[in-house]
């Protein structure tokens, strides 16, 4: 166990690069000690990636009014802070050789949370149009072809939002043999076909509809939605 | 249909709260009242399924969704009964030192502050859900607890006695989204903590004597 960390520790510092080639023979003595514990520090520090909040219009859209997108944008960046400050903590406290704690275990629990609050607002708000756009055709015909029409497959998927309780309604192509299906999401993180394409999100977290249309104008919020899905948008994320 | 087990909506009277609006109250208990009804929705479609004594395979998908979603809506409603219940006009802002619950809160904390700080922390915790002081039945000691959603964390057979909602429809209406701490502030300002006195079971017993 402790040669094993040893030789990791020292292909890291190799892979590192030739500048760090000089302080490798102290860091690995101090390899041989923190090796016999499970609290091995890294020889370098983990650089993961840090994210920037994309930019939106939030303001002319049928139904979903400038105030309540603003603030739920304002929502947004704190799920990309969030996902950086998530991932710093990360690095710092392996860094630190703070990995074997209830902190890192608790950030590390966290980390889908954070991720798909970033990203499934990405899509969310990406996938949005003031006025909306015409209905691709082509996404049309896949989603008629398995629900026998559209409105059929809009009935189904705004079933799926109304579901009780706060998450996500998402249109999911299988990327194997593109089929569609949809899901419902439990907060951020709970639900998502693993390695699936969301193709439509649609938030139905209280915070998207609740300034406009109270606790319970979920139906009227995801009318409004509707009027204001860029279809072109939505299509591209097909494969 | 008329089921005999079916539960009846509270009513509460907490117009003029500290920091949490009518507008906010008003929509709080038509969402309250939505458990209620899902509540007994839930429990009449599976009495109707068990009525003949066989949950047959075609039964079995429904039958488990609907017995899934118990603990989501039976929560629902008695979480919201609790929270309501434990605030009132003109609240106190922190119990008087002479409580059962200040010195449960001492013996299982070391102070009332650090049970304070705990609690509050707890409900500014990331996601949505409710912070919740129970009592421990055996030995009257309190603990504070994250429930995720309404049903998820709930300690069984605890005695819950502070009940804090932090689901975004509790302040979205008063705060922006960021300003949960405010709204815990004004929680705080709108506590009920007679009623909180009088969820105590084994704590009370176990004070008295000392008091």
């Amino acid at each position: 166990m402790s040669k094993l960390n040893r030789r990791e520790a020292l292909t890291t510092i190799v892979a590192a690069g030739s500048g760090l080639i000089v302080a490798s023979a102290t860091t690995a003595k101090a390899q041989d000690k923190a090796a016999a514990t499970m609290t091995a520090k890294p020889a370098v520090m983990a650089k993961f990636t840090q994210y920037a909040p994309l930019t939106f219009t939030l303001d002319g859209y049928k139904g979903l009014n400038k105030d309540m997108l603003e603030e739920h944008y304002t929502l947004y960046k704190g799920y990309v802070t969030n996902t950086n400050k998530a991932n710093n903590q990360l690095a710092q406290m392996m860094a630190d050789g703070k990995a074997d704690t209830p902190e890192f275990s608790e950030v590390r629990r966290r980390l889908a949370f954070e991720y798909d609050g970033m990203r499934l607002h990405d899509y969310y708000f990406g996938g949005l149009k003031p006025d909306g756009s015409p209905v691709d055709e082509k996404l049309k015909g896949a989603v008629t072809t398995t629900w026998g029409s559209w409105e059929a497959w809009m009935q189904d998927f705004t079933r799926t939002g109304m579901m009780r309780g706060i998450g996500w309604a998402i249109l999911y192509q299988d990327p194997v043999n593109g089929a569609l299906q949809n899901f419902w999401v439990s907060d951020h993180e709970l639900g998502h076909p693993t390695g699936f394409r969301p193709v439509l999100t649609m938030d139905v977290w209280e915070h998207a509809y609740i300034k406009q249309y109270g606790a319970t104008g979920r139906k009227p919020y995801i009318e409004a939605f509707f009027k204001n899905v860029n279809w072109a948008e939505v299509a591209r994320r097909l494969a | 249909m008329g089921f005999s087990g079916s539960y009846q909506a509270k009513q509460f009277n907490l117009s003029g709260l500290t920091g949490i609006s009518d507008k906010t109250l008003e929509m709080h208990f038509k969402l309250y009242e939505g458990y209620v009804k899902e509540t007994n929705n839930l429990t009449e479609r599976i009495a109707a399924i068990i009525a003949d004594g066989v949950v047959d395979q075609e039964e079995m998908p429904a039958y488990s969704e609907l017995t899934r979603r118990l603990g989501f809506e039976f929560n629902g409603m008695v979480l919201h009964e609790y929270y309501f219940g434990n605030m009132k006009q003109h609240g106190s802002g922190d119990p008087e030192r002479s409580t059962a619950f200040h010195k449960a809160a001492e013996t299982s904390f070391g102070s009332y502050d650090i049970w304070k700080t705990d609690f509050v922390g707890i409900g500014k915790m990331r996601g949505v859900g409710w912070a919740i002081c129970f009592e421990n039945p055996a030995n009257g000691r309190l603990s504070n607890h994250w429930i995720t959603l309404h049903e998820t964390g709930n300690v069984a057979g605890f005695n819950p006695v502070l009940v804090m909602d932090v689901w975004e429809h509790a302040f979205l209406l008063d705060y922006k989204p960021a300003e949960r701490p405010k709204y815990i502030d004004a929680f705080f300002s709108n506590i009920d903590w007679s009623a909180v006195e009088r969820r105590l079971q084994k704590s009370t017993t176990a004070t008295s004597g000392a008091a």
